[in-house]
C-alpha cells in the first residue's frame, strides 16, 4: 500500500543540514497540541489556542516574515521550564 | 492574538515582548515571548497562530532519530545556485543510508527492493493546488477545478469577442457610410482601422471597469461564503492589475481587429452611393462566428445543467422507500 504524507521523520531535518550543502536553512514545524492560555498579569482571561506548532530556530531562515518585536537570542538562554 | 492578551495599547507600545503567557498541562508553565510577527495572510498554507521553541518540547521528540515515523513538516531553503536534482539525489542518499534499514528491520523484509520510501521536494507555492496527502496543514485546493474554471472563463470572454464583432459587422451598415465620407476626404486604412481598434479598446476598458465594480459588489458576498478575507489579496496584488490590463488590452484587440478591417475594405463610391449589399456580400467569418457562439453557449449551458442536476440527484438520492 502506498501512502503519501506531507510530513517527514524528525531526523530528516538534521541529516539534511550536515549532508546536503546546497541548503541554505531547513526547519520543522511539528503539531504541537491545544493549550489553554493566560497572561501573567491576568489569570482570569483563558483562551484555548488550537494552532500552536513547535518550530525550530532556524524556521524564520526558511520562512522570511516580518517581526514586529523581538528580543536577542542571548537574552532567553535561560528559560524557565 | 497579542491584542487578545495584552490589549491594544499594550501592543501598540511594544510592551509585549520578554512578558510571560502561562500554559501547558498544569497551566503554570511560564512561556516567554519572544518575538511578535505580523498577522499571516489569510491564505496562506502555514495557519500557524503561534510558535513554541522546540528546544522546549518536553518529550526530546526533536532529537528522536526513527526514520520511518512521518511526523513534522520539514521546510527548506535552497542556496541560489543550488539545483533541483542535486538536492533530490541526495536525499535518495539519505533514504539509502538511514531510512531503509530502519523501514527494513521494522517490516521484517528480507531485501529493500520491495520497500517504497522517497523524500520528494515540494515547491512552497505549489502545495495548495498540487499537494495532497495525509497530515497536510492546511486543506487543499484542487487544481483542475481552478483549471476548468480559467477554461470556461477563457471561452466566455471568447463569446464576447465573438458577439462584438457579429454585432459591430451587422451594424456596418449604419456607419459604411461614415467610413465612405472620410475615405472621401482623404482618411487612410491605417487612420481608420486605429479609429476602429480605438473603439473596442475603450469599450473593453469601460467593461473592464465595470467588470472590476461587479466583482466588488459580489466580494461581499463570496467573503462570506469562501472564508473571510480568502479573497482579499487579489484585490491588492500587482499581479491582478497587470493581469485586468492584459486581458483589457488582448480581449479589445481581439475584437476590434476583424470589425476594423472589415470596416476599411469598403469602398467609398459603392458606399456613398447606396450600394450596400454589395458591400456587405461575401461574410462567410460571421458565420463562422455564429456557429462557434452558437456550439460554445449551448456546450456551456447542457454543461451547467447536467452538473447541476447530478449534484441534486445525489444530494436528494432516491431511498427507495
Amino acid at each position: 500500500m502506498e501512502e503519501r504524507f506531507a510530513t517527514s521523520p524528525p531526523p530528516l531535518a538534521e541529516a539534511i543540514r550536515s549532508s546536503i550543502p546546497e541548503v541554505e536553512a531547513v526547519a520543522r514545524l511539528y503539531y504541537w497540541s491545544d493549550f489553554t492560555m493566560r497572561p501573567d498579569h491576568n489569570f482570569d482571561k483563558i483562551f484555548r489556542e488550537t494552532k500552536v506548532y513547535a518550530a525550530d530556530a532556524d524556521f524564520f531562515k526558511v520562512l522570511k516574515c516580518k517581526f514586529l518585536a523581538e528580543i536577542l537570542l542571548l537574552r532567553y538562554k535561560n528559560l524557565p521550564r | 492574538m497579542a491584542i487578545r492578551y495584552f490589549g491594544k495599547q499594550a501592543v501598540e507600545q511594544n510592551r509585549i515582548v520578554g512578558r510571560y503567557l502561562r500554559g501547558g498541562k498544569d497551566a503554570g508553565t511560564p512561556w516567554r515571548v519572544t518575538a511578535l510577527i505580523e498577522d499571516l495572510p489569510a491564505n496562506t498554507h502555514l495557519q500557524f497562530e503561534y510558535l513554541v521553541s522546540s528546544n522546549s518540547y518536553p518529550d526530546d521528540l526533536h532529537r528522536n532519530s526513527i526514520w520511518t515515523w512521518p511526523v513534522m513538516h520539514t521546510y527548506l531553503r535552497l542556496k541560489d545556485q543550488a539545483s533541483l536534482a542535486t538536492v533530490e539525489r541526495k536525499l535518495e542518499q539519505l533514504v539509502e543510508t538511514h531510512a531503509l534499514p530502519q523501514l527494513q528491520k521494522a517490516n521484517n523484509a528480507t531485501n529493500a527492493s520491495n520497500l517504497f520510501f522517497h523524500f520528494p521536494l515540494q515547491a512552497l507555492t505549489g502545495i495548495h493546488l498540487k499537494s495532497d496527502y495525509l497530515q497536510e496543514m492546511a486543506p487543499n485546493g484542487n487544481a483542475t477545478y481552478v483549471n476548468t474554471l480559467y477554461i470556461i472563463s477563457i471561452f466566455i470572454l471568447l463569446l464576447a469577442c465573438v458577439n462584438y464583432i457579429n454585432l459591430f459587422t451587422a451594424r456596418a451598415t449604419l456607419r459604411a457610410k461614415e467610413v465612405g465620407v472620410k475615405k472621401a476626404v482623404g482618411a487612410n486604412g491605417k487612420q481608420l482601422i486605429t479609429q476602429f481598434l480605438t473603439e473596442s479598446l475603450v469599450l473593453c476598458s469601460l467593461a473592464t471597469v465595470l467588470g472590476f465594480g461587479l466583482m466588488q459588489v459580489f466580494y461581499q458576498g463570496a467573503d462570506g461564503f469562501l472564508g473571510k478575507g480568502a479573497l482579499h489579496p487579489i484585490w491588492s496584488s500587482k499581479q491582478m492589475a497587470l493581469m485586468g490590463l492584459g486581458i483589457t488590452a488582448i480581449v479589445g484587440l481581439l475584437a476590434g481587429a476583424y470589425p476594423a478591417l472589415y470596416m476599411t475594405r469598403f469602398r467609398p463610391l459603392q458606399v456613398l452611393k447606396d450600394n450596400l449589399a454589395h458591400g456587405l456580400q461575401g461574410s462567410s467569418l460571421r458565420n463562422v462566428l455564429v456557429v462557434f457562439q452558437f456550439v460554445v453557449s449551448i456546450g456551456l449551458i447542457t454543461a451547467t445543467l447536467v452538473v447541476n442536476q447530478q449534484v441534486s440527484y445525489f444530494k436528494n438520492p432516491p431511498t427507495g422507500f
